[in-house]
């Protein structure tokens, strides 16, 4: 027999069933606790049997909840009920034992709901970070899938409803106006997906088109390597998927700072600006290069910016010089 | 029939090391109901987990209690181990159950001399005390702590014990062996130990299950559960094990099991310093706990079964820790079993559940 936990969410209308029925099965209760989820509690439940811990999560709670009390299931929870009550405010009703306030007297009222500044914005900058891998993440596997099967993951790319899910959850967390940018450049991204789609039939056949015809000329190489068809038909769908990218971009974006994102934005605007002024015979890659050092400037301090910029220039006089 | 009437038993009280209240209902020097009272200790350990980060938090679970020191590091550790899914070496889970059997040894040993003295046998008490200073004498060498010995860190521990260290372990609990076995005599066939015990405050094994207790509380009236059975860490290398029980349900069951346990602590540590492996006691640990990332975890304290919870949120500090202590489960037992005994049975049944009040409040 081995320690096994889980975390189980839980409505809180199904908690005193929850919690009869845990009794009638014969599992232990362990402790109930609240943890402050700002700017409402979670609560939970935690019950043993047979050496598995299942906890139930109660998320959510507000301070007009009103939350039954299991005491007259399980005794031994009137201390962690009088406790959730006092220190974090919950609205705990009909407790066996109730010390109505006076359990540990605290100086400051629901203590355990305060969270400095400074704290917050920790937590913040984690939270942020969190969802930036999260997407990071979510980007490597569609890119590994687009690597197995390039024209089908392009005409398909849709989030799995899971993923939505999970994502749902990210940006309820986040800055609603932020969220709102994210949303969109999602949609805008399946969008483009979907247009690509039309065309990715097409691309299809002509590489299934294009297969017969090598085949007829050289089978066994046709197998191994793309026909020149057959990479047009790729590049094509590749090429689709461009808006695409700019809505990752976009969504990237919004991650970051307003004021950021306008400069890295501004900084990008340039880009084709550039590419006029430089001529056309100048290299494109050039252009591209100062677009995004611009954008990368952007970020830095002004002071920083500005050095770099001076450097760059000084640099550039000593080569026209020579 | 008499009247109705309140008496208030503590916070001060002589059979008390700690701050409990208990307002008791009594008709006729009975108790009808004990209502019980805590707070006065309460130090908001479990919000300090928010200031300090994960790793120095280790030596604020530490302070909780000052007899269940090492197990509340040891299972504080053991959960944000299991956050951020780190494995420790198998030499670093051997040294900490050794530890952690040791902290039960003294752990059970004061109970024993504070039963003694709550019963008025203080010469006994005096025995039980001068044994449990050999034990604490083995932390010193070993940690450099009689009472917070800061060895445990998240990871593994922070010092090893050689093999004359061990050696020393085994010799001097084989020592105490024998003396052990005569207060221990004294305590369960003393007729005046027994008139004071034996069939006072029951708490049948059906009600102990519906209460949820824990520990040897629960284990004298025969609730065959003890965390150590669910084999974490070192002890799922043990060739056996099987909780101490008792079926008479009475204050005598807890002190009788209570007495058992400090023999198999000294067997479960031989048995592990004879096959302790080599190797490292620790393994670094870098980065913090995932945000949104959720563990828990059960430790058997000296007391009972301890729960930890731990929620992180991507920075070092955590979002919530929070430990439950045995007695703050074990309280409603309490209550339960004051019903209907006499007045001047309460200190002996309160002292038997082994009540934690700084545990309890953190």
């Amino acid at each position: 027999m081995a320690l096994a936990t889980e975390f189980v969410p839980l409505q809180l209308d199904r908690l005193r069933d929850t919690a009869h029925r845990m009794k009638d099965e014969g599992w232990r209760f362990i402790q109930t606790h609240a943890a402050y989820n700002e700017p409402n509690v979670d609560l939970y439940y935690s019950f043993m049997k047979d050496g598995n811990v299942v906890n139930y999560r109660i998320e959510g709670v507000t301070k007009e909840d009103p939350v039954p009390s299991i005491t007259d299931i399980f005794l031994a929870a009137f201390v962690f009920e009088n406790e959730a009550r006092e220190l974090f405010g919950v609205d705990m009703r009909d407790i066996a034992i109730d010390f109505q306030g006076g359990l540990y007297a605290p100086a400051e009222t629901e203590p355990m709901r305060i969270i400095s500044p400074e704290q917050k914005a920790q937590i913040e900058k984690a939270r942020k970070a969190a969802a930036a891998k999260a997407a990071k993440a979510a980007g490597a596997s569609e890119g590994a899938a687009s690597k197995a099967d390039a024209p089908a993951a392009q005409s398909s790319w849709k989030l799995s409803d899971e993923k939505r899910a999970k994502l749902e959850e990210k940006l309820k967390e986040m800055d609603p106006a932020k969220a709102a940018k994210v949303r969109a450049a999602l949609e805008a991204k399946e969008a483009a997906a979907a247009a690509s789609s039309k065309e990715a039939p097409s691309a299809a056949a002509a590489s299934s088109t294009a297969v017969p015809a090598a085949k007829a000329g050289e089978a066994s190489g046709a197998a191994q390597s793309p026909s020149p068809t057959e990479n047009t038909a790729v590049g094509e769908a590749l090429a689709a998927d461009a808006p695409g990218r700019d809505d990752e971009l976009e969504a990237k974006l919004a991650l970051l700072g307003e004021e950021k994102a306008k400069k890295v934005r501004a900084a990008l605007a340039g880009k084709p600006a550039n590419v006029d002024a430089t001529g056309a015979d100048a290299p494109a890659g050039h252009a591209i290069d100062d677009a995004e050092l611009e954008a990368k400037l952007a970020l830095l301090d002004a002071d920083k910016a500005e050095k770099v910029r001076a450097a760059l220039a000084r640099a550039a006089s000593a080569v026209e010089g020579e | 029939m008499g009247q109705k009437s309140i008496i208030p038993f503590g916070p001060q009280h002589p059979v008390l090391p700690e701050p409990l209240h208990l307002d008791l209902v009594v008709e006729d020097e009975v108790v009808l109901e004990a209502i019980p009272q805590i707070g006065f200790v309460h130090r908001g350990l479990e919000r300090l987990v928010q200031k300090k980060d994960y790793n120095q938090f280790v030596y604020v679970a530490e302070r909780i209690c000052g007899i269940c020191a090492f197990g509340h590091s040891m299972g504080y550790a053991e959960t944000i181990e299991r956050l951020m899914g780190v494995e420790i070496p198998k030499r670093a889970e051997y040294l900490r159950v050794i530890w952690h059997e040791l902290s039960r040894i003294h752990s059970h040993i004061l109970w024993l001399g504070l039963a003694a003295d709550a019963f008025g046998h203080e010469s006994l008490f005096m025995h039980c005390w001068r044994l449990r200073e050999r034990i604490l004498d083995l932390f010193e060498k070993t940690t450099g702590g009689r009472v917070i010995f800061s060895v445990v860190k998240v990871g593994g521990v922070f010092r090893d014990i050689d093999k004359s260290q061990l050696d020393e372990f085994n010799h001097v609990l084989e020592g105490i062996k024998d003396e052990y076995s005569q207060i221990v005599n004294a305590f369960l066939n003393e007729p005046s130990v027994r008139n004071r015990t034996y069939g006072v405050g029951v708490l049948s094994s059906e009600d102990a299950h519906n209460l949820s207790m824990v520990g040897p509380f629960a284990r004298a009236s025969a609730v065959n559960y003890d965390v150590r059975m669910l084999g974490n860490g070192a002890y799922g290398d043990l060739s056996d094990f099987q909780p101490i029980l008792s079926n008479n349900c009475d204050c005598y069951a807890r002190m009788e099991v209570r007495a058992a346990e400090v023999v198999q602590s000294i067997e479960i540590i031989k048995e592990l310093s004879a096959r302790i492996p080599d190797g490292e006691i620790a393994v670094p640990v870098k980065g913090s706990p995932a945000f949104g990332s959720e563990a828990c975890n059960v430790l058997e304290q000296p007391r009972g079964e301890c729960y930890y919870f731990a929620k992180g949120n991507g920075t070092k500090y955590l979002d919530r820790m929070r430990m439950r202590t045995p007695t703050s489960q074990n309280l409603a037992g309490m209550a339960v079993a004051l019903k209907g005994c006499d007045v001047a049975d309460v200190n002996m049944i309160v002292l038997t559940i082994d009540p934690c009040i700084s545990c309890t409040e953190r």
